[in-house]
């Protein structure tokens, strides 16, 4: 580890940001290293005295200042009483003293709670003047948990596990009233018997035990988990009911139980998480707008290759350039398409070839995709509108696409069925000029039954290509294919499109530069939008491509818009800078002046047009924001809203977000705003529906066509979904999407969203 | 029981106490960086002092006593943590860096040195080592808060930290001159 290493890990160290990895590595260091023990005893020292500094600075903020003459009198009079009293009282008195030089002066706290790094909360308390302070809560005291984990000890050695999203308030110290949420709650004491949990349709009542609780928001039923022991479930009114012992799960309707739970879901967690893992953080401000003049530099630190070899970064002179246009993306078109059965194919009886029926394959009205005229609608696949063959072991069918001029396609989607036994697989080809290449083994998808499925297949980076061919190999059964569609993603063009970076850096040319890799600079090869180049659509991405792998250094990435002169600037470590391979992606930041909005395109986000984006703050064009709810910190935003980048949809929107991981719990929150009465840009509010999904099949879903909060709000809403038992045809390690959906699309109207989160947890600690 | 409570004896060991409040707790700290659990471990570590008051031999080194019995709920938080996957550095390292701490150092000379470098930062660096120190929230939400980045908070943070380090030694290292 060099210098800088054993810093940088320290720091994270310090920030709770590091991985077991790098504490691991971190340690072996520190022990062979004494240099390095000594920068980490002055961290530390550093570290430990700005907490003192800023908890003394803290205390003196929030504390009376205490006369000195009362800090004697008081310690003369625990003299006099240590000569009287006996070591307990002593002990007592002890306890009080400390208790008066350490805490400030508030109302005592109740009980105290830790949260696991990463979970986001609000704590509110009912009175502001004698509030505590720090993660402390009083009689009324209220604590929303919109991500992670919360850890409360409550009195009476009472201890509860909160998982989000939760909301709850401390009434007295003995009952916790749970609006929502998950919990497992362990009374260990005698004192403690008799802690009540009041959900928003019965009162759970301990009588010395553990029992976790899962409440859903807006559910009337709860399930109740005694692991421990035994509870009483009484009514609303106080009126006792049944006795739940250990052991036993059930369903609560009110007081009674509606059933048994013989598959309990995935565990409570019973400790704090060592940290809570952010899937998504997302503002809605990331994305070009239409019709703008941008110019990109980029310090050469930020792009190094795997030798540590720096870029040479885009200055001045080495500019990168661009204009987008008016309108969205243009699709790939398909000009014509040609249909082969090979020896052994036997073609259905009903089959329509494209091109050969009316009623067969046709081009939807984009020219981007093949379509059955029945597409995702599985009696469609039976009413013979599809092109389909019945194979033998040795037979396949082609089906060439012709795209007119040259394309790289990132990925197609073919939606077909198969009857039977699953189809063996589907084999894709590019050509251009004459020159084919093929994926160099087949790919075989889990297809099966009568069903539609759909998929979409990654297309290697073989270069542009005009024509693309699928072959489908079956095995005696039918297949039918009802639709295909290329990915109008665009992609960087290859070849001398960066001009000036490669006319001033000749020696650094993708040749030489790979015969001396270990010397050489990592070089940009080609850029998109490219240099120049006007009417750029990229769907709200910058992508850079290098000669070699590379990873991210250090420094900043400038994107100045040249029309209005908003400039956003990028520092290595942001999340909207990713890398994979040799690939540079830039989510560029949408700066708005106050009380402007412009359209564009989202940047990582799934749809086939613009949104608009809008910086609320300022003149109440569609937030009257002298009245927003909390005004501070965030100057007439909302806590909901962190930054002043909004979005408004019309139109579904979607991206990837990884892959399913078994016994997790994943969580996602959105705020939603609700326009101003008296804005001057008013919307209808169109409802929404936030869903976490793999392909077709939905996991989780939050719905609702009525507004989230009163007129001129930002609302945060959300939901958990435990992937411990998961769907039929849907494994761990199958993609996952979240999709924000305007329950009216196409309005009248916009849904405005901000500041969408998305957590996971997994099964430690349970 | 206590076997002695001479008033006098009481009153010296519980100003010993107060006064060493923040050593103990920055040595706990030290231990257990970032973590959470730092108050209850000097709570539990106050709670064995007075228990054990009478074991204490006036006019010797309280401060390295008070270590001794800090080590001990130091070492036992860092059981729990391990138990329950939190992610901490070994035993055998807590041990060396326990066993190799000075415990005569002047931390007050170190607290003074830092009150004059915070007064030499930017009010925007205060202002950030402010958030990060009085909420001890994450980086991550410290810059959803502040309408800023992870990234930038981050470098920003790490480079004022290193700053106020190289002062506060220079500092010391003139104060001894």
């Amino acid at each position: 580890m060099t210098e800088a290493d054993v810093q940088h890990q320290i720091q994270k160290l310090l920030d709770g940001e590091i991985s077991a990895d790098e504490l691991a590595a971190l340690e072996t260091e520190l022990m062979d290293n004494p240099e390095a023990m000594d920068s980490y005893r002055e961290f530390l020292d550093l570290h430990c005295a700005l907490e003192e500094e800023i908890d003394n600075a803290q205390i003196l903020k929030t504390q009376s200042v205490v006369p000195i003459d009362r800090i004697l009198a008081l310690q003369r009079k625990f003299i006099i009483k240590v000569s009287l009293l006996g070591a307990a009282a002593v002990l007592l008195l002890a306890a009080v003293t400390m208790w008066y030089f350490q805490t400030p002066d508030h109302q005592p706290p109740l009980a105290k709670f830790q949260t696991a790094p990463g979970s986001d909360f609000t704590l509110t308390h009912s009175g502001e003047s004698d509030a505590p302070t720090g993660k402390n809560m009083a009689a009324g005291s209220r604590l929303v948990l919109r991500h992670g984990v919360a850890e409360l000890k409550l009195p009476h050695d009472v201890r509860a596990v909160v998982e989000a999203p939760a909301e709850m308030v401390l009434r007295d110290e003995k009952t916790l009233e749970l609006a929502h949420g998950r919990a497992l709650f362990q009374v260990t004491t005698e004192e403690g018997q008799g802690f009540t949990v009041v959900t928003p349709h019965q009162r759970i009542v301990d009588l010395g035990t553990a029992f976790g609780i899962d409440s859903p928001k807006g559910w009337d039923e709860i399930e109740l988990h005694v692991l421990e022991g035994r509870v009483r479930v009484d009514g609303k009114d106080g009126k006792h009911g049944e006795i739940i012992k250990a052991n036993r799960a059930v369903m609560l309707a009110g007081t009674r139980v509606k059933r048994e739970i013989d598959n309990p879901s995935i565990g409570f967690l019973r400790h704090l998480p060592p940290k809570v893992d952010t899937l998504i953080k997302e503002n809605f401000a990331t994305g070009l707008l239409v019709g703008q003049n941008y110019v990109i530099q980029m310090d050469p630190p930020v792009i190094r290759d795997l030798a540590g070899n720096n870029s040479r970064g885009i200055d001045d002179d080495t500019t990168w350039n661009f204009t987008t246009g008016q309108t969205a993306a243009v699709p790939i078109t398909v000009t014509s398409y040609a249909y082969t059965g090979t020896a052994g194919a036997t073609d259905q009886p009903s089959n329509h070839r494209p091109g050969n029926h009316p009623q067969g394959l046709f081009l939807d009205p984009g020219n981007s995709k093949l379509t059955d005229k029945n597409p995702g609608d599985p009696k469609g696949w039976a009413s013979g509108t599809y092109v389909g063959f019945k194979g033998t072991d040795q037979s396949s069918t082609q089906v060439t696409f012709d795209l007119g001029t040259a394309h790289e396609v990132q990925t197609i989607t073919v939606n077909s069925c198969v009857f039977g036994s699953p189809i063996k697989s589907i084999k894709i080809s590019t050509s251009t000029d004459g020159v084919t290449y093929s994926t160099p083994t087949p790919i075989t998808p889990k297809w099966s039954g009568l069903n539609a499925i759909s998929t979409t297949l990654e297309v290697p980076d073989w270069g542009t290509a005009r024509y693309y061919r699928l072959d489908f190999a079956s095995s005696g059964e039918w297949l039918f294919l009802g639709e295909v569609t290329f990915g109008a993603v665009p992609t960087p063009s290859h070849g001398d499109t960066l001009g000036d970076l490669e006319k001033i850096h000749p020696a650094d040319s993708l040749g030489q530069t790979l015969s001396k890799r270990d010397e050489s600079h990592p070089v940009a090869i080609a850029v998109y939008p490219t240099e120049n180049s006007t009417g750029a659509t990229p769907g709200g991405q910058l992508k850079m491509i290098f000669n070699e792998p590379i990873k991210l250094g250090s420094g900043r990435v400038f994107i100045q818009n040249s029309t209005d002169w908003s400039e956003g600037e990028l520092v290595v470590g942001d999340h909207r800078l990713a890398i994979d391979s040799r690939t540079l992606t830039i989510n560029p930041p949408i700066e708005l002046k106050d009380g402007t909005r412009s359209r564009g395109w989202l940047a990582g986000w799934q749809t086939d047009a613009t949104v608009t984006f809008l910086n609320p703050r300022g003149d109440g064009r569609w937030y009257d924001n002298d009245d927003l709810q909390d005004k501070t910190p965030t100057q007439g935003l909302t806590g909901s809203m962190r930054s002043p980048g909004m979005t408004s949809i019309n139109k579904t929107i979607r991206r990837e977000i990884g892959t399913i991981t078994a016994e997790s719990r994943y969580t996602v929150s959105a705020a939603i705003g609700v326009r101003a009465d008296d804005a001057q840009i008013k919307s209808t509010f169109l409802g929404y529906t936030i869903r976490l999904v793999s392909g077709d099949t939905v996991l989780a879903q939050l719905t609702s066509d009525t507004p989230p909060g009163p007129a001129n709000s930002v609302n945060t809403v959300g939901f958990s979904w435990d992937a411990t038992t998961l769907p039929k045809d849907v494994n761990p390690g199958d993609p996952l999407s979240i999709e924000i959906i305007p329950n009216r699309a196409n309005g009248p109207g916009y849904l405005d969203l901000n500041a969408l989160r998305i957590t996971v947890l997994g099964k430690t600690g349970r | 029981m206590a076997e002695k409570d001479n008033p006098e004896e009481l009153q010296a060991y519980v100003t010993l106490m107060t006064r060493h409040q923040g050593r103990l707790r920055v040595f706990i700290r030290s231990l257990l960086p970032g973590s959470p659990d730092v108050e209850d471990v000097l709570q539990n570590t106050n709670v064995v002092l007075w228990q054990k008051r009478t074991e204490f031999e006036h006019g010797t080194n309280f401060l390295a006593w008070a270590f001794r019995i800090t080590r001990y709920q130091v070492m036992s938080q860092h059981s729990r943590n391990k138990r329950d996957g939190k992610l901490v550095f070994s035993d055998k390292f807590l041990e060396h860096y326990a066993e190799t701490t000075d415990t005569d150092r002047s931390y007050d000379q170190i607290l003074n040195a830092l009150d004059q470098c915070l007064g030499k930062l930017s009010p925007t660096q205060r202002k950030i080592v402010d958030a990060r120190y009085e909420t001890g929230q994450s980086i991550e939400q410290l810059a959803t808060d502040n309408d800023c980045t992870a990234g930038s908070l981050r470098t920003s943070l790490h480079r004022i930290r290193e700053s106020l380090k190289n002062c506060v030694k220079n500092t010391l290292s003139d104060q001894q001159k």
